[in-house]
C-alpha cells in the first residue's frame, strides 16, 4: 500500500494515526460537522452498521497520510459518559459551538475545563459551527475571537450546511498534532540530559505518551 | 417498514411491567423518573425552606437560583463542600420523605442494589415510545413534550452516576472506607451486569470513571484486586472504541438469547442522529433509507421492551432509599465540579502544593464564573440567557489568565496528577509523573491572528504580539485613555482631535492583506471619526442596540484611514452599504449603515477623513474645551 516516498510503512496505508474527539453541546451540528467531513468515504451503503469507517478519512498533510479516527457521541450528551477513559490516548480535541446559540458558547468553557480534567496537555480547537446565516448569529466573530485568544486556542467559523470552513478547520487541527507529535519526537531525540523532568519546556510532554500514536 | 413503527407501537403501548411496578416506581418519588424539572424544583425549594438558613456562599449570586441550589443535598455550601455531603446524611437535611436516614449504599448488598435498581429502571424504559426516537429531539429545548420518556430514562441514568460519585466520595475520612464503597459498587455494577441492566451498570461504570473518581489513585490502591479486575473488564465492555463494538456484540448476544436486557440507550441515540443527519427528514416523503434504518433501531429497541423482570423481588425499604436520593438533573454540571473540587480536596494533586494557586484557583474560577450564568441557563429562567451567559462568562478572562497560561504549566499542574495517569491505565498502574508545558511554540502559530489591529485590546502589552506587530500598543493604550475621557464628557480630545462622526455601522472584511480572510462575518460597531483615523467600539452586549450606550466605552481598536478610498456599493440595490480600500495593507472592507441618508453621510464624512480634510468645521451638537 505503501507508495514508497521515503516512507516504509509496508502494511500500512497511512503515515500517522490520530484520535480526535468532537465535543459541544448537543445540538451544535457535531455529526453535521463529521458528516461533512468525512463525505468522500460517506456513502448510502455505509450503514449496514452504522460506524466505525463512517468516523475515518486519511488526508494528505505536507505529504504525509494522516489517519484519522473521529470519536463522536452525538445523541449522547445528556448522558454523563464522557469520562477520563474517552478521552484516553486522544490526540485532539475540537470543540463545538453554536454561533447561533449563545448558551452554547457560554458552555465551551465547561468543555474546556473538563478536557483539563480528564486529560493531559492535549490540542484543542474551537469551532463555531453553523455560520451561514448572519441574521440568526448571536456569538459575534469577535467576542469568539477574543476568547479564543485568552484561551489560546485557534478559532474556526464553518458552515457543516454550506461546506464552509469545514476541511481547513480538520486541516488545522490535523497540523496541530502532527506539530506536537513532532516536537514530541524532537524531545526524545535530544540527549539525556536536555529533558528536564518538571521542566515547562514549550513543547515538551510526558515521553510515556509518545506510546499513544500509532497504537 | 411502516408495518415495523406500528407494530412496536403496539409491544410499547402495552407495556405489561408497567402496570404491575408503576406504583412503586418513578410518581412518588422525589428522585423518580417522572418528576418534570420545575416539579423537582419546587419540591426540593420546598425541603431548602424546610431546613431554614442557607449558608452565605449560597447568597452570593441570585437568591432565587442559589436557594433551589442550596436545596440539593450535599451541595448546600460551596466552600464547604466536603462537610455538606457528610452533612446531607444528617436527619436534618434529608428530604422529609426519605425512609430512614441512615440508609445509605453501603446498607444494602450489591445483589438488592442491582434488582431494585433494574426494577426502578424498567418502566422508564418501556415508558419511552418510537415517535420519540424518531424526532431526534430529546436534546432540543421541547424535549420534554416531544420526548418526554428517553429525557427521564436519560435522567435515571444520570441519577444512578450521581449517586454513585456521591457515595464513594462521601467518605472523606477515611481512605479504606472509601475503597470499600469502590468495591461495593464495582460488585454492584458486576450484578447488574448478570441481570443486563446495562443502562444502570454503565451508569456506575461512568460515575468510577468520572474525573472526580477515576482519578483517587490512594483510593484505588485499597480497592481489592478481583474488583479492580472486574472493574477493568466491566469498563472494557462499555469502550467507546470502534463505535461502541464490544457493547454491540454484547448486545447481539443477548438478542440471541432472549434475555431481558435494559440496554444504554446513547448506543441508540447517536445511531439515530447519525441516521437523521446522513437521511434528513425531507419534508414530504420520508426517504425510504431513513425510515429503513430508523426501523432498524426501533425494532430492536421494542424487542428489548419485551423484558421481564417480574421475576425480581421488590425491596421496599431499598427502593425507598433508592428514591430518596435528590438528583436535579439541571445542576449536573455544578455537582460535577463540587464533586471535582471535593475529590481534589481528598486527594490532592500529587505535583502540587494543597494550597497552590493554579490548579485550585483555575478550578474555582471556572465554577464561578459560569455557576449563575449557567443556571440561568440550565433553568430557562432568564428570557435573555444567551446574552447573560457570554457576559457573564467574560469577567472571568482577566488579562492575566492568558499570562498565566502562557509564561507556565499551571493551568495544567490541575491536570497532571489525573492526567498521567489516564494516559495508559487505570491510576494505580501509574507510575511516575511527568509534568509538562503548553507547547509555546503553539502559542505562537497558531493563535488566529488578522494582524495586529485586529487583535483584541486586552492586556496586550503583558503578551508580546505573536507577529511582533507591537508598534502600536502604546498607541491604542493612549487612546484608550483619551478616548475614555472624551466618550465621557462626550466632548472632543481638545486642540486638533475631535470626533467628527460617529454612529452604529456593522463592518465586513471582504479582503485582508489581499486575501479573503477564514473567517469573515458581519461585526457591529460604534464608530468614530476622529479627523483622519476611525475608532472602533464593540458592543456592550449582544443585544441588537445601536445607540452609544449599547457599546462599550473603552475603544476596541483604531486605524488611520488617511489615503483610505471610500466606495459606494450600487445604490440600485443597496443603498445601506460602503466599501472602504486601503490600499497599503491590501485590504477592504464593507459597512453597512442603519439607514440610506446616514450611509451617505458617512461616505461624505469618510472621503473628507480619508483626505485628511476636517468635514464641517466643529459640529454644532458637541462642545468643546477650546
Amino acid at each position: 500500500m505503501a507508495l514508497g516516498g521515503g516512507h516504509h510503512h509496508a502494511s500500512k496505508d497511512y503515515d500517522h494515526l490520530f484520535k480526535l474527539l468532537i465535543i459541544g453541546d448537543s445540538g451544535v451540528g457535531k455529526s453535521s460537522l463529521l458528516v461533512r467531513f468525512a463525505d468522500n468515504t460517506f456513502s448510502g451503503n455505509y450503514i449496514t452498521t452504522i460506524g466505525v469507517d463512517f468516523k475515518i478519512r486519511t488526508i494528505e498533510v505536507r505529504g504525509e497520510r494522516v489517519k484519522l479516527q473521529i470519536w463522536d457521541t452525538a445523541g449522547q450528551e445528556r448522558f454523563r459518559t464522557i469520562t477520563s477513559t474517552y478521552y484516553r490516548g486522544t490526540h485532539g480535541v475540537i470543540v463545538v459551538y453554536d454561533v447561533t446559540s449563545g448558551d452554547s458558547f457560554a458552555n465551551v468553557k465547561r468543555w474546556l475545563h473538563e478536557i483539563d480534567q480528564n486529560c493531559d496537555v492535549v490540542n484543542r480547537i474551537l469551532v463555531g459551527n453553523k455560520n451561514d446565516d448572519p441574521d440568526r448569529k448571536v456569538v459575534l466573530t469577535e467576542d469568539a475571537r477574543r476568547f479564543s485568544n485568552q484561551m489560546n486556542i485557534q478559532l474556526f467559523e464553518t458552515s457543516a450546511k454550506e461546506n464552509l470552513n469545514v476541511e481547513e478547520m480538520f486541516r488545522a487541527i490535523t497540523e496541530l498534532v502532527l506539530k506536537s507529535k513532532r516536537s514530541q519526537q524532537d524531545q526524545l531525540n535530544q540527549p539525556a540530559e536536555s529533558i528536564r523532568v518538571g521542566s515547562r519546556r514549550p513543547g515538551q510532554r510526558p515521553a510515556k505518551k509518545s506510546g499513544c500514536c500509532n497504537k | 417498514m411502516i408495518m415495523t413503527t406500528t407494530h412496536s407501537t403496539q409491544r410499547l403501548a402495552s407495556a405489561p411491567i408497567t402496570g404491575v411496578y408503576g406504583g412503586r416506581t418513578g410518581r412518588s418519588g422525589g428522585g423518580g423518573p417522572w418528576v418534570s424539572r420545575s416539579a423537582s424544583v419546587a419540591s426540593t425549594s420546598a425541603a431548602a425552606a424546610h431546613r431554614g438558613p442557607l449558608p452565605a456562599e449560597c447568597l452570593a449570586g441570585s437568591a432565587s437560583l442559589a436557594f433551589k441550589y442550596a436545596s440539593l443535598p450535599g451541595h448546600g455550601s460551596q466552600a464547604g463542600g466536603a462537610s455538606s455531603l457528610v452533612g446531607s446524611r444528617l436527619p436534618s437535611l434529608s428530604p422529609p420523605t426519605s425512609a430512614s436516614p441512615r440508609l445509605d449504599s453501603m446498607s444494602f448488598t450489591p445483589e438488592e442494589l442491582a434488582s431494585q435498581l433494574t426494577l426502578l429502571d424498567c418502566p422508564a424504559f418501556q415508558a419511552i415510545a418510537p415517535e420519540e426516537l424518531v424526532s431526534c429531539s430529546w436534546n432540543k429545548k421541547n424535549k420534554l413534550e416531544v420526548a418526554p420518556n428517553v429525557v427521564a430514562f436519560i435522567r435515571r441514568f444520570n441519577h444512578v452516576a450521581f449517586w454513585s460519585t456521591q457515595e464513594i466520595l462521601r467518605y472523606e475520612s477515611s481512605v479504606k472506607a472509601r475503597a470499600e464503597v469502590m468495591a461495593h459498587f464495582i460488585r454492584t455494577a458486576k450484578k447488574l451486569q448478570e441481570l443486563n441492566n446495562l443502562n444502570a451498570e454503565f451508569a456506575i461504570i461512568s460515575a468510577l470513571q468520572s474525573a472526580s473518581i477515576f482519578r483517587l489513585s490512594k483510593t484505588w490502591s485499597h480497592v481489592p484486586r478481583k474488583e479492580k479486575q472486574t472493574f477493568d473488564k466491566l469498563a472494557d465492555l462499555f469502550s467507546e472504541r470502534d463505535n461502541f463494538a464490544r457493547l454491540r456484540d454484547h448486545m447481539n448476544a443477548i438478542a440471541l438469547k432472549h434475555d431481558p436486557c435494559l440496554p444504554y440507550l446513547g448506543l441508540y441515540l447517536t445511531d439515530l442522529v447519525y441516521i437523521d443527519m446522513a437521511h434528513p427528514h425531507s419534508g414530504g416523503l420520508e426517504s425510504q433509507q431513513r425510515r429503513f434504518k430508523m426501523n432498524n433501531i426501533l425494532r430492536i429497541v421494542s424487542e428489548l421492551q419485551q423484558s421481564n423482570y417480574s421475576n425480581l423481588p421488590v425491596i421496599p425499604k431499598c427502593q425507598q432509599y433508592l428514591k430518596s436520593i435528590q438528583y436535579i438533573d439541571e445542576l449536573q454540571k455544578f455537582i460535577e465540579e463540587d464533586h471535582y473540587k471535593l475529590s481534589l480536596k481528598l486527594e490532592p494533586n500529587p505535583n502540587q502544593q494543597p494550597n497552590s494557586v493554579p490548579s485550585s484557583s483555575s478550578s474555582k474560577e471556572s465554577v464561578h464564573s459560569f455557576r449563575d450564568p449557567g443556571l440561568m441557563a440550565e433553568l430557562n429562567l432568564s428570557p435573555a440567557k444567551g446574552n447573560c451567559c457570554i457576559r457573564s462568562v467574560k469577567p472571568a478572562f482577566v488579562p492575566g489568565h492568558r499570562k498565566s497560561r502562557s509564561d507556565g504549566a499551571n493551568i495544567f499542574l490541575s491536570c497532571g496528577g489525573s492526567a498521567t495517569q489516564n494516559d495508559d491505565g487505570p491510576p494505580w498502574s501509574n507510575s511516575g509523573t511527568l509534568s509538562s508545558a503548553e507547547s509555546d511554540e503553539r502559542f505562537k502559530h497558531h493563535l488566529l491572528d488578522d494582524s495586529l489591529l485586529e487583535e483584541p485590546f486586552l492586556g496586550a502589552s503583558s503578551n508580546p504580539s505573536p507577529d511582533g506587530l507591537s508598534y502600536d500598543l502604546s498607541e491604542k493604550a493612549t487612546l484608550a485613555d483619551t478616548n475614555t475621557v472624551a466618550t465621557a464628557n462626550n466632548a472632543p480630545l481638545g486642540p486638533g482631535s475631535r470626533c467628527s462622526f460617529q454612529g452604529c455601522v456593522k463592518r465586513k472584511t471582504l479582503i485582508k492583506e489581499g486575501r479573503r480572510p477564514t473567517v469573515s462575518s458581519w461585526q457591529r460597531y460604534w464608530l468614530q471619526i476622529w479627523e483622519s483615523a476611525l475608532v472602533f467600539f464593540l458592543p456592550k452586549t449582544l443585544t441588537k442596540g445601536t445607540e452609544r450606550k449599547d457599546f462599550r466605552s473603552e475603544p476596541y481598536k483604531f486605524k488611520s484611514i488617511l489615503g483610505w478610498i471610500v466606495m459606494v456599493a450600487d445604490t440600485t440595490t443597496d443603498n445601506l452599504s460602503f466599501q472602504l480600500t486601503d490600499p497599503f495593507q491590501k485590504s477592504v472592507y464593507r459597512f453597512r449603515a442603519p439607514t440610506p441618508e446616514l450611509a451617505r453621510t458617512w461616505v461624505h464624512c469618510l472621503h473628507m477623513s480619508t483626505k485628511g480634510i476636517d468635514p464641517e468645521g466643529t459640529p454644532k451638537n458637541l462642545i468643546t474645551f477650546e
